[in-house]
């Protein structure tokens, strides 16, 4: 079975090119009705993927012996997956059955299968009997198919994964990763440092196994290359498909963006190429519905939807402030939260927008910079060969000097503030003038050099309740340490903070035993993870390049294997396109354990 | 079981069997399961028999199990790769003495098992003593910071010393120091804390208790699950009486290797994986070619197994498919008899042919089936929310007296816990029905894919039995 594709691909052309022919004498009613080039395909497809026979009825079947099924719960798809590789689920195994396997022999000795044909597949379909006349398992459905209905089905399961898949060759198969113009620079930095390291060594493997010889054939060079789209969105299509053309590549492993992603999105899922975990925190608006494209989760707009869901439990009218940075996610957020709002009769929405300017940047680098310090674990610097200090040590860290923290100068770098009146909406006639609205105040920048905007408000801390997103401080444990506000939560589309330090910690030994410089962790873990799944994905592929099975592995390694620290929640299943489906809610004051996780 | 797929598949032709042994360790050294699986298949049985004279016959399986475990964790650090199967041997031979001592010690507190009660009694939810962890964490934060550090490392992340010495810019034999002085609880000559809990962090050496190392005991059952397979399929089938009744024997075993070998696992997320990946080594051991013909036709396998068990349902609250949020002992409210199953939407495979034969078991019931309420499970409720669940209960034309329910994660790990249905991930989900008689806490644990008919047996039975109890 150990085809290269180029052979495997002119063995099918020749199958079905001899289909027409020599087919089933089953089929002959519906063959030769059909053009040569065999429209039978697409109802043969109708009814593999969806259960829908050619005449629009939902497939019957009967399964266990007395369990009758239909439609969706009865297509091959099910459990034979999309790409006909079949599944493995509990102690369940269910055979590939895609063409190419199929129709060909399978094992030796008294494992042999002989070569189904179309035959003995309407045999196996409609009375349950293998090609060696043993009776298959009772889970596998015994079908009632009319002739033209089995031969719309046997001539997909010929065609069935017998593309060759783009970007495999003999000896290497071809990465792209996509970087549009609007990514953050560190963001990008960190990524290529991870992958360029994982990609290093893949090969470093690669070329060990080779040596030895045994599975050679299997394994192929890892060959990445990046995309960096320029200009504006509306171009980014053109430039894909131009490069795409040029070199074509068999999947997308991870990417950076800023806050638009829809075109590399429109593009993976038109050219039917898999695209994994492109580091976003603005998805598109179709992340999760598609097929071709896996995302960590919604970004912000996650965010968004589990504070309106929290806002929205309670029925009491409320006015809620948004603090809105200018540009990038935070501002993303704050529009999917007020779209989510409006709806709200008795909800009115203020946004204060803030300008935290370059300057006021650079001062949460350092503050950050200081905790960092502090904590004195970045590997990789000279400094990290020293132990880390004790707590007391760590207490009476010294920052050197101009690198600590100022308070006051972050609060100074907020000039302009304002009230964003086109966002303002009246409190709705019915509600009361007696009954004050509970203040809720979302924070979309991080809230240490926010807090200035809320001035004019009432009170020091002018809210009943606050949030502050989590994705604007990148999930790093210390910028959250810094922004812990009273009475407010942080709405946490990660690992749960008192989690993440240990979990951190077993990224950074892989990123320092490698020698890879410190960055932004989120991102360089994002990356590691997209690398990590489709290493193993591949693995379990073994010869069979296909991209459907690529994504169906990728959904079988992804729900049960914890290799993130940032996403200790891995849960693919089936068809999902998620990883993170929730958000924790985890109160500043008090124990982190305490938090909530909602899926909005 | 991801690493089955590439088993499954592979050709008769390619085996590694031809490489000696060092080839097969520089392979394993460089992530390669397969190749580590051969090197098991070749000197397990050496392991066994160094283990077995050490420890005793029944206990050389646990022992080996770990050894073989530790070695795949330390194999980088081995120096000459031409003497792995001496150095294989030795990890065995003290984890085997260790293993004698403990047990010698816990001989004392041993009650014997009676045979005969088992089949009301069994539980087959995992005892995970929780209220130790704090007392841990505790303990931990009494010790000083680079002890505490390097027991937290090595312990509950499993890194090997080398690493956290180059990490930490200490030496070697540093980094053990800690690591012994920290468990012992002794502190430096600094009186900054007061006395740790020294006695029961020794207990580390055995491991920390279940929780801490963010795995769940389902792996590890995977793990034992398929190394007896490697021994011998037919211990996997439980004993069937002549009432067709199985004798709860696979559960009562599997609990106990279960309790004891866990503690030595790693701890880490690269841990998690290579249990996953080990237990997939030896079926590749005991069938290099999986995916032949013999295979599709299993030898008509017993197609379920039912054992009686008490379940403590926990008091959660739940979500049903109409978005309500309720009480999870009130929807299992023991006045009526209950038939409770775990499925998640998004399944292939095995849920939706469970839950169209609950669906089939309640038409062939008829108006009888009506008394009997059914309760379907999520195993994933991240992605089945209350409007998914809706949806999924249309598509099988789900009736009146069948709620679907989901809720935070925690509660649905929590209820699956005391179900003993656990299963670590969504792919290692086994087809599991629960029957319950009306004012009884007894169930009935169906396993396996039985059909409409032997559900709605089960059913009458329960349904009976409430009729009998009133």
């Amino acid at each position: 079975m150990s085809h290269a594709p180029s052979s495997r691909a002119k063995r099918t052309a020749r199958a079905l090119a001899l289909i027409a022919a020599a087919l089933i004498p089953l089929a002959i009613v519906a063959s030769p009705r059909l053009p040569a080039d065999s429209p039978a395909r697409p109802a043969g497809e109708e009814l593999y993927r969806r259960g829908v026979l050619p005449s629009g009825v939902p497939l019957r079947a009967t399964v266990l012996g007395d369990v009758p099924i239909e439609g969706t719960s009865a297509a091959c798809t099910t459990c034979h997956q999309r790409s006909g590789m079949g599944s493995v689920e509990g102690r369940l195994w269910v055979p590939p059955v895609a063409g190419r396997v199929l129709f060909a022999t399978r094992g030796s000795g008294q494992r042999l299968r002989p070569a189904y044909d179309d035959v003995a597949l309407a045999r196996a379909l409609r009375d349950g009997v293998d090609v060696a006349g043993r009776p298959l398992d009772p889970l596998m459905p015994r079908y009632d198919l009319g002739s033209a209905e089995l031969g719309a089905l046997t001539a997909y399961l010929h065609g069935l994964g017998s593309e060759a898949a783009p970007g495999v060759t003999a000896s290497e198969i071809r990465f792209a990763t996509i970087v549009t113009p609007d990514a953050d620079p560190a963001g990008r930095r960190a990524m290529s440092d991870v992958l360029e390291t994982f990609f290093r060594n893949k090969a470093v493997q690669v070329r060990a196994i080779a040596k030895f010889g045994t599975y050679h054939d299997t394994f192929r060079r890892w060959v990445l290359s990046t995309w960096e789209l320029s200009g504006p969105s509306s171009t980014w299509r053109a430039q894909l498909e131009e490069r795409y053309a040029k070199e074509p590549v068999f999947a997308i492993v991870s990417g950076i963006g800023g806050t638009e992603w829809t075109p590399v999105h429109d593009f993976c899922e038109t050219r039917r190429i898999p695209c994994l975990l492109p580091n976003v925190d603005v998805a598109p608006a179709s992340a999760g519905k598609s097929y071709y494209s896996l995302y960590v989760s919604r970004g912000v707009a996650l965010e968004a939807a589990a504070v309106a869901a929290e806002i929205a439990s309670d029925p009491a009218p409320a006015r809620v402030i948004q603090v809105v940075p200018t540009c990038g996610p935070g501002l993303a957020g704050a529009d999917a939260l007020r779209t989510a709002l409006a709806v709200r009769k008795n909800v009115e929405i203020v946004n204060k927008i803030v300008v935290p300017g370059v300057l006021a940047r650079k001062t949460l680098a350092a503050h950050k910079d200081g905790l960092r310090r502090a904590m004195n674990a970045r590997p990789g610097s000279g400094r990290s060969r020293k132990p880390m200090p004790t707590r007391r040590a760590r207490k009476h860290h010294r920052f050197p000097a101009g690198r600590r923290p100022d308070r006051r100068q972050g609060v100074a770098l907020v000039p302009l503030t304002k009230n964003d009146s086109l966002c303002r909406r009246p409190a709705a006639a019915g509600a009361s003038v007696s009954v004050r609205p509970r203040r809720i105040v979302v924070f979309w920048t991080p809230p240490t050099l926010a807090r200035s905007a809320l001035e004019g408000e009432e009170g020091e801390d002018p809210w009943d309740r606050a949030f502050v997103s989590s994705t604007v401080l990148d999930g790093e444990p210390a910028a959250i340490a810094a922004s812990a506000l009273p009475r407010s939560e942080l709405v946490h589309p990660f690992t749960r903070p008192d989690e993440l330090g240990r979990r951190l910690a077993n990224l950074e030994i892989w990123l320092h035993a490698r020698g890879v410089p410190a960055g932004l962790r989120r991102i360089q873990d994002q990356t590691l993870l997209a690398c990590t799944l489709t290493g193993d994905a591949l693995m379990h592929e073994f010869r069979d390049f296909d991209r459907d099975y690529f994504l169906e592995l990728v959904d079988h390694v992804g729900s049960n294997q914890t290799v993130s620290a940032f996403h200790s929640r891995l849960s693919f299943g089936p068809g999902q396109r998620l990883l993170e489906k929730g958000c924790w809610l985890v109160p500043a004051e008090g124990d982190a354990r305490a938090a909530r996780w909602v899926t909005p | 079981m991801a690493a089955r797929l590439a088993t499954v598949r592979r050709e008769p032709e390619d085996d590694y069997g031809q490489l000696a042994d060092d080839g097969l360790v520089v392979l394993a050294k460089d992530g390669d399961h397969e190749a580590f699986g051969e090197l098991v298949r070749r000197h397990r049985r050496m392991a066994l028999r160094t283990a077995a004279s050490v420890a005793g016959q029944d206990r050389a399986e646990d022992v080996v199990q770990d050894a073989l475990i530790l070695s795949f964790q330390a194999l980088p650090t081995l120096q000459d790769s031409r003497r792995f199967p001496q150095w294989l041997g030795t990890i065995a031979r003290f984890r085997a003495l260790r293993v004698a001592r403990v047990e010698g010690r816990r001989a004392n507190r041993r009650v014997p098992f009676d045979e005969a009660r088992v089949e009301e009694t069994v539980s087959c939810a995992e005892e995970v003593d929780e209220t130790e962890l704090p007392r841990l964490e505790a303990a931990l934060s009494r010790i000083p910071g680079p002890f505490e550090q390097v027991l937290r490392l090595h312990f509950f992340e499993g890194v090997p010393h080398q690493v956290i010495a180059e990490r930490l810019g200490v030496s070697l034999s540093t980094s053990k120091w800690r690591c012994f002085r920290g468990k012992r609880g002794d502190r430096p000559r600094v009186r900054q804390r007061p006395r740790p809990a020294g006695p029961f962090l020794h207990e580390l050496s055995r491991g920390p208790p279940e929780g801490l190392c963010g795995r769940g005991p389902a792996n590890f059952r995977r793990a034992c699950d398929s190394l007896e397979l490697a021994e011998g399929a037919g211990r996997l089938e439980p004993d069937r009486d002549a009432a067709g009744h199985v004798a709860p024997v696979e559960d009562r075993k599997g609990g106990q290797v279960n309790s004891r070998s866990r503690s030595i696992l790693p701890r880490s997320a690269g841990g998690l994986l290579l249990v996953a990946s080990l237990a997939a080594l030896p079926l590749l051991a005991i069938k290099p070619s999986g995916a032949t013909g013999a295979t599709d036709q299993p030898p008509a396998p017993p197609r379920f197994s039912r054992v009686v068990t008490r379940v403590d349902v926990p008091s959660v609250a739940v979500v049903d498919q109409d978005g309500r949020t309720v009480s999870l002992p009130e929807v299992l409210d023991s006045r009526e008899p209950v038939v409770v199953n775990f499925f998640f939407a998004s399944c292939g495979s095995i849920c939706p042919v469970m839950t169209a034969t609950l669906s089939r078991m309640r038409e062939e019931l008829g108006r009888q089936g009506r008394s009997v309420k059914t309760v379907s499970i999520t195993i994933d409720p991240d992605q089945d929310t209350s409007d998914v669940l809706k949806a999924y209960a249309k598509r099988f034309s789900a009736g009146p007296g069948w709620t679907f329910l989901t809720g935070e994660p925690a509660a649905i790990a929590s209820v699956q816990k005391a179900f003993g249905a656990e299963t670590g991930g969504k792919f290692n989900h086994r087809a599991l029905f629960f029957f319950r008689a009306a004012r009884s806490d007894s169930w009935v644990r169906v396993e396996g894919l039985a059909g409409a008919s032997d559900l709605a047996a089960e059913a009458r039975g329960v349904m009976a039995a409430a009729v009998a109890g009133r």
